[in-house]
């Protein structure tokens, strides 16, 4: 600890906070949703060429 | 290596909800009626030693042991 | 010093919180892969990337080795979020496994009114977790999951801390009953979390 605070480097862990938390869900909510419906549209995209 | 293999093997077990929607329903009312169920039982348990205290506390002194 | 608790820490059931996990699975922890390259620095907001991540809840499995899912519950202890963050991880639904981790460090380390009126609501979820043990993978549902955290002794190999009674804190009017959804179905009451649905819809 005091060879990396020689080295300027801080041994504390920052705290993220909540709004940062709530933040973070919210992103990956929207990056799944995007996955899932990626993966929708790409089977009716098959489906459709199925048909054709 | 075979203990790398091992380690990134696919877990054999599906966790994908919602296959089955109407049964997956279904083994979750059971499962919550279990527990309902325990639930009324513990409480009449402690109602049936809570009613064994007033009992033994209405008794006269020389009854009680 | 990746090892040890943030500064700062309050005690938990009056010890570093860490210390909740037994020693032999501790060690086992900090020897781990996954604790070394992957928990190091992590915080309350990017531990939420990794523990969407997981496949599995559990403890140790194999030759003692421990899951990452056990793995994120120790990097909590250590960096002991606030308690509405553990709240928002609680709510983050379509996350099912950080739910999971969320309701088992909330389970070791919240009072024991909050533990029963955060986690009961949840015995009315009943998607699928994998849960990997010695004897391998098998299925579990969130609510069993849950009713675990509630009722046993020792879930994920962590002995639980001791826990009132929910009889016990009713009695002291410190909790009303439990509210179970179905059973208020079955008496025909009306569902006040229903009808706030059909309302929006």
């Amino acid at each position: 600890r005091a060879h990396l605070r020689a080295l300027g480097q801080t041994t504390k862990i920052a705290r993220s906070t909540l709004a940062q938390v709530q933040a973070r869900i919210a992103f990956l909510r929207e990056k799944t949703k995007e996955a899932a419906s990626a993966k929708a549209f790409d089977f009716d995209q098959r489906l459709a060429e199925v048909r054709m | 290596s075979i203990l790398h293999e091992k380690e990134d093997e696919v877990p054999d077990v599906d966790d994908t909800d919602g296959l089955d929607p109407a049964a997956e329903f279904e083994a979750w009312r059971l499962r919550e009626l279990g527990r309902i169920k325990k639930e009324k039982e513990d409480e009449m348990v402690r109602e049936k030693e809570r009613e064994e205290i007033e009992r033994r506390r209405a008794m006269p002194e020389e009854q009680r042991l | 010093m990746a090892n040890t608790t943030i500064t700062g820490a309050q005690a938990v059931h009056g010890q570093n919180p860490q210390f909740l996990v037994e020693t032999v699975v501790r060690n086992r922890i900090y020897e781990s892969t996954f604790w070394k390259e992957h928990c190091f620095a992590l915080t309350a907001e990017s531990l939420i990337d990794k523990a969407i991540e997981v496949r599995f809840i559990g403890g140790v499995y194999g030759n003692q080795r421990p899951t990452e899912f056990l793995c994120l519950l120790l990097k909590l202890l250590q960096i002991q979020p606030e308690k509405e963050i553990l709240v928002e991880y609680l709510r983050a639904e379509e996350f099912k496994y950080l739910r999971a981790l969320a309701a088992l460090y909330i389970r070791m380390t919240f009072r024991a009114v909050d533990i029963y009126e955060l986690l009961e609501p949840l015995l009315k979820d009943y998607r699928k977790l994998r849960l990997r043990d010695m004897s391998g993978y098998t299925l579990v549902f969130m609510d069993e999951f849950i009713y675990s955290l509630l009722t046993e002794e020792r879930v994920c190999d962590i002995i639980m801390p001791r826990i009132a009674k929910r009889s016990v804190l009713e009695e002291n009017g410190e909790l009303g009953p439990r509210k179970s959804r179905l059973l208020a179905a079955m008496e025909g009451e009306s569902d006040p979390e229903l009808e706030e649905k059909q309302s929006h819809s």
